[in-house]
């Protein structure tokens, strides 16, 4: 389990990147954090002539509070979010999710930007960044390029970018003080990529409600955002009503889920508003 | 080939690498790092970990090449770290290893435990650990040993991170 | 967990803490991977991706010829054939590498060198094989189907060995019964997943002529007689070592295609080679474990106590039988021990043990006991919800009573020695069944499920020479040997031929040797794995090695202190029956001591301080054997309270408790560890950890993303009671354990699940319980209104 022959560049500037990947013909692939990316080459599922290193790229690793919203640079770890080493537009949402990805070790190497771009299905970002209303931004060789979160991601593993274009950096706005949010995931074991996945925000001018882990992007629900917006408390009898909207969301998407996967993105979903709601994340407790 | 050079150990340590060589395996045979064991090379086992620029990392799912610049500690380099020391007595109060192939993975990740959380609930302490696999011990020798090790170090000997 | 005492007591009993810790604690102790040689070439196996398939064409690439090498440029070499005596076992033979045909994926095709073992890998990518692709057979149900080619040349059908028993009366229990019920369980197949995988490095040692064979192994002498075998050479001509071992758990307890190339090849070419097993080889063509299917009738009265009980066991065993063991271990050991610990005098049952083009099945912590464990424990749940009646009330009317054993089992076993019932009701006692009332309460109208369930099992351990016959393996461990020395300075040095991996046995046999010798543990250096060191012997396995190579220890640390006795009285001038061996010295009644070291000079420095009746040198090799060679037979209960998450399919274990009998405890500190880790590997065949195969022989978890093996988080502490009655049949009275552990977990899991969905009408009977089937059981159309 090693990787094929390789070769590795490091530029200096985004530009210099941009232009190594559109010299490689597609043959290059951009490193960034690579937890993701250098286990895939150990099991030689992914080969590629060359590695386009932007990890070290100052503007890359930068974040900054513009106000009204906060960017983050690609190459950003997880672990810079989760201790809140950079700002926070999210009332909390984004450190919560970031100390639940993978294990310390991952989180201290890898990068929001790497994270986005594979658009692994089942991992916290896309659906986060989506339910935030976040922007992603890239250089290619036409220049810079920005579209939606809820838009990046076209299907498992492919997104809006370009063969020659490197996602810069993330715009997400920042929330409403008085926003509310609850996630949910199903994982089998503490780490593990989630089986089920979902996010609801409540705020001001508009709620806000995505199922992840769904095998392809992630699945917005505008029933549910306006039943949200409805509600006024959490109440277990609201679940039936929560679940038919979901259902009625994922059909109007174009989308199908499993029979076993709808019931457990249900209660993602469910346990993510009632979150929303205040209600403690429903964990038991080992008994002594 | 490519140059690089890093700090392992606290040596300067000049090398010419395969790109495609893992920072594990340039540990292992450039700097006699045979602490670091690997266990499954995709990053899932926590038995290679160790510490670049003072944060734990897998080094099966570094590449060497990428790492030039960095400052790398094995556990061949840590004897003379306090938490260290503590833990290794605390594993071996506890029962905190069988086969001992988990174990320098074990020790370097609850280093960090200990510096982000000086005292740590059971509760911590096990998923802060959940990215480190042990098959022989069922984890509960494990999770006193970095319990005992938090009682048993005086305030200050654990550096913060 | 029972906390460990602290180590006042250095002899048997005595919670000391590991001699081997050291070394391992400093991270520099010496695995397979760490062995290197000057000029040595690393290996990639080329593996097959298909599961059946004639290799038509076979090409090495240009300019590589020297470094790929197939089968015919081994030389003279035999497969590995291991036959089973009983009366039509089909035969397969295992070849090093693939002779003309692949039988699963991951089989070795051709063996690939480079200095790194990246340049390996780039080899085994460029060599060209056509395959000319034959059905699989990847299901059970498939073995018997003729339209199917046979996996091996000659065979009929895709079965291995069919077995029966037949005792008793089953057709009078069936008439007899007021209550009869079928049920059908699954344990589905895993992989073992020690952490270290296995591994080989081989070499020539010019100056004494052998062939060096260091392998990730547990029994070293077993292995270089086998080799010797395949090889055609001399037992003298191969040594065999086995460095630290980072976990095995049965996995490295065969004789591998591996070590069988690698030797081969440095046999013919000169060169020393490494190979180290990667994660996605040993997921993939790694010997695997369990699968197991069961359909169970039993029939009872209207008290619950079973009058007979009739089984048919299908055993998926893969494509090959894998040496010494033989394919149809499996099966036989679940057939044996379905009975369990109950007074079953009827019973029928059928062992199918069928082939696919699957990675072999070999033995794992447990063999055939886990599966036979959960079928028989989840029956016996079954007949006390049929009934009404408690399920530990309806085990105490069926165990075997302190006062039957010896107890012949149905499955025509010997039972030494047990209290069974006290087992159950302690762990009743620890896991407060009172308290489920109140939790269910507590989480009534949540998705929230409390659930209570036991197990008790059953472990033969130290299995003798008679249980080895009866199985009819090429192979009769029935013994064990040591070779001990006191060094000229007192130290005492024990060779023995087990092999320990994580299990502690430097220490264990140090504190046997103190109770000898009254020698401090701490001047015991306990060497093993080494054919070189030690006299023959098998290894460990089978929660053998604290009884057996425990015994042999003793044995020969008693002999050799009746030398020390001898020589100490004779420098003491005192009479032999006046001295006694205390604390590192040999004392006389009137309290005048000589140490081991003046002993050890004499002995060995300063002949002229001896008795003319003593030989100079302080030497003994002694070989134990078991009284009675039928197994000692540790047992006990597990009880675990779970939550159900009807939401999700989760289940979370709330708590644990298990009250076992593994006889006299060496050291309870140990002991503890041996049992938590075997609970983590049986959480993890319960809840986690399974091998699909796609319907054309594809192995569906190659990474640990797939893969899933409990963390820390998945496991609870469990808290542990001993209840110690020493066997009747062994040196010291110990029972081996290292089994124990994982073999109930599964089975009181899935009995505590079904406690909790009962009330829902949902069952579920497959391990491992994971999410996906939960919600499946929850969905299926008996289940009634559930909670999410």
């Amino acid at each position: 389990m090693k990787p094929a022959p390789i070769a590795y560049v490091r530029p200096d500037t985004v530009e210099r990147a941009v232009g190594l990947l559109s010299e490689s013909g597609g043959e290059a692939k951009v490193l960034a954090g690579g937890q993701s990316l250098v286990p895939m080459l150990n099991l030689r599922i992914a080969a590629f002539e060359r590695l386009v290193d932007v990890t070290g790229l100052p503007g890359l690793r930068s974040a900054s509070d513009e106000g009204s919203e906060v960017r983050l640079g690609a190459c950003v770890t997880h672990e810079r979010i989760q201790t809140g080493d950079v700002p926070d537009p999210s009332n909390g949402l984004m450190p919560s999710t970031a100390s639940r990805i993978a294990y310390q070790a991952v989180r201290n190497r890898g990068t929001i930007g790497g994270s986005l771009a594979l658009a692994d299905p089942a991992a916290d970002w896309l659906a986060t960044m989506a339910a935030l209303g976040a922007a992603i931004e890239w250089v290619g060789p036409d220049g810079p390029g920005s579209c939606p979160a809820e838009a990046f991601v076209e299907a498992a593993y492919t997104t809006r970018l370009g063969l020659y274009d490197v996602l810069t950096g993330i715009r997400i706005p920042r929330l409403h003080p008085d926003a509310r949010w609850g996630t949910y995931k199903l994982c089998r074991k503490t780490g593990e990529f989630a089986h089920a996945m979902a996010i609801a925000i409540r705020q001001p001018g508009g709620c806000r409600a995505f199922l992840g882990a769904t095998e392809g992007a992630p699945i917005r629900l505008p029933a549910v955002e306006d039943m949200l917006a409805g509600l006024r408390g959490w109440d277990a009898s609201d679940a039936a009503r929560l679940g038919e909207a979901m259902a009625a969301d994922v059909a109007a998407a174009g989308r199908s889920l499993s029979d076993v996967h709808a019931w457990q993105s249900r209660t993602c979903l469910a346990r993510a508003v009632a979150m929303s709601f205040g209600a403690a994340p429903p964990r038991l407790g080992r008994a002594a | 080939m490519q140059p690089i050079e890093l700090i392992v150990n606290g040596e300067r340590l000049s090398a010419a690498v395969d790109p495609r060589t893992t920072l594990a395996d340039f540990l292992r045979e450039a700097a006699d790092a045979r602490s670091v064991h690997l266990g499954c090379e995709h990053g899932v086992c926590g038995a290679c970990t160790i510490v670049v620029d003072g944060r734990i990392a897998r080094s099966c799912i570094a590449l060497a090449v990428a790492l030039d610049g960095a400052e790398i500690w094995t556990l061949e380099g840590l004897g003379a770290d306090p938490v260290i020391a503590q833990l290794r007595a605390s594993f071996h109060e506890c029962h905190g290893l069988q086969c001992g192939y988990c174990t320098p993975g074990m020790l370097v990740t609850a280093r960090e435990i200990l510096r982000r959380h000086p005292a740590p609930s059971e509760a911590v302490v096990r998923e802060a650990l959940a990215g480190n696999i042990c098959r022989c011990t069922g984890y509960a020798g494990i999770v006193a040993a970095v319990l005992h090790a938090a009682e048993n170090l005086a305030e200050g000997e654990i550096p913060p991170l | 967990m029972a906390v460990a005492t602290a180590p006042d007591r250095k002899g048997i009993g005595g919670s000391i803490r590991r001699i081997e810790d050291a070394r391992l604690l400093s991270g520099r102790s010496t695995f397979i991977a760490d062995i290197g040689r000057p000029g040595i070439w690393e290996v990639a196996f080329l593996r097959s991706p298909v599961a059946h398939a004639n290799l038509v064409h076979l090409e090495k690439p240009a300019g590589a010829e020297d470094r790929v090498f197939f089968l015919a440029d081994l030389g003279a070499i035999l497969p590995i054939r291991a036959d089973s005596q009983a009366p039509g076992f089909r035969r397969s033979d295992y070849p090093a590498i693939a002779d003309g045909k692949v039988r699963f994926v991951g089989e070795p095709i051709a063996i690939c060198l480079g200095r790194t073992r990246g340049e390996a890998e780039d080899l085994a990518q460029a060599v060209l094989v056509d395959y000319d692709e034959l059905p699989a057979v990847a299901d059970i149900a498939q073995s018997r189907n003729p339209d199917l080619p046979p996996i091996h040349p000659g065979w009929s059908e895709n079965v291995f060995l069919e077995s029966r028993v037949d005792v008793g009366d089953v057709d009078a229990a069936r008439a007899a019964a007021a209550l009869s019920l079928t049920r059908r369980y699954r344990m589905n197949r895993q992989a073992i997943v020690s952490l270290e995988g296995r591994g080989v490095v081989t070499y020539r040692d010019e100056r004494t002529g052998e062939l060096v064979v260091y392998s990730s192994t547990q029994f070293p002498h077993v292995i270089r007689t086998a080799l010797a075998e395949c090889l055609g050479m001399k037992e003298r001509e191969l040594r065999v070592v086995a460095p630290e071992v980072g976990g095995s758990f049965g996995v490295k307890n065969n004789l591998n295609p591996e070590e069988l190339a690698l030797a081969a090849l440095t046999r013919r070419t000169g060169k020393a080679l490494r190979w180290v097993e990667d994660r996605r080889e040993h997921l993939i063509a790694s010997a695997h474990a369990r699968e197991h299917r069961y359909e169970v009738t039993v029939h009872a009265d209207g008290e619950g106590r079973v009058l007979g009980l009739e089984a048919t066991i299908e055993v998926d065993a893969g494509a090959y039988s894998v040496w010494p063991w033989t394919a149809p271990m499996e099966a036989g050991m679940a057939i044996g021990f379905l009975p369990g610990p109950y007074a079953i005098t009827s019973y029928r049952a059928t062992a199918l043990t069928c082939a696919s083009n699957k990675s072999p099945l070999g033995p794992y912590r447990g063999v055939g006991r886990p599966g036979a464990c959960f079928a028989i424990e989840r029956t016996m749940d079954e007949i006390a919800a049929a009934l009404g009646l408690d399920p530990v009330e309806v085990r105490l009317r069926n165990y075997v009573r302190p006062d039957q054993f010896p107890w012949k089992s149905a499955g025509g076993k010997t039972y030494d020695i047990g209290d069974y019932g006290a087992s159950a009701r302690a762990a009743r006692d620890m896991i407060r069944p009172e308290r489920v009332a109140a939790l269910r309460q507590e989480h009534a109208g949540s998705d929230w499920r409390i659930g209570i369930g036991y197990a008790t099992y059953l472990e033969q351990t130290a299995h003798g020479t008679a249980e080895w016959v009866q199985r009819g393996l090429p192979v009769v461990f029935g013994y064990e040997q040591a070779e001990i020395h006191m060094t000229a300075d007192g130290m005492l040095v024990m060779d023995v031929p087990i092999q320990n991996h994580g299990q502690g046995l430097e220490t264990t046999l140090a504190q046997v040797a103190h109770d000898e010798l009254g020698i401090d543990p701490a001047q015991v250096v306990v060497r093993h794995g080494d054919t070189s060191l030690a006299p023959y012997g098998m290894g460990t396995f089978a929660s053998r090695s604290m009884v057996m190579s425990g015994g042999a220890v003793g044995r020969a640390c008693e002999a050799l202190a009746a030398k020390i006795r001898k020589i100490g009285a004779h420098l003491l001038q005192v009479t032999e029956e006046n001295v006694r061996l205390k604390d590192g010295e040999v004392v006389a009644a009137g309290g005048a001591s000589v140490p081991l070291a003046e002993i050890a000079m004499a002995a060995y420095l300063h002949p002229e301080r001896l008795p003319d009746t003593v030989e100079p040198g302080l030497s003994v090799i002694a070989s134990y054997r078991t009284a009675r060679d039928t197994g000692a037979w540790s047992y006990g209960t597990h009880a675990v309270l779970v939550a159900v998450d009807t939401g999700t399919g989760l289940v979370e274990i709330l708590d644990y408790a298990i009250a076992h009998d593994c006889g006299t405890i060496v050291n309870p500190m140990i002991v503890d560890g041996q049992m938590m880790g075997g609970l983590a590997q049986g959480i993890g065949t319960a809840l986690y950890e399974e091998m699909p195969y796609s319907e054309d022989g594809q192995p569906l978890a190659s990474t640990f993303m797939d893969y899933l093996v409990p963390g820390a988080p998945e496991v609870p502490r469990a808290r542990i009671e001993h209840l110690s009655i020493p066997s009747p049949i062994t040196r010291y009275g110990i029972k081996g354990m290292g089994e124990g552990g994982a073999i109930p977990p599964p089975a009181a899991i899935c009995n505590a699940v079904n406690d909790a969905l009962r009330p829902l009408g949902a069952a579920i009977d497959e391990t491992p319980l994971t999410p996906d089937r939960i919600i499946r059981a929850l969905m299926a159309p008996q289940a009634g209104e559930a909670g999410a």
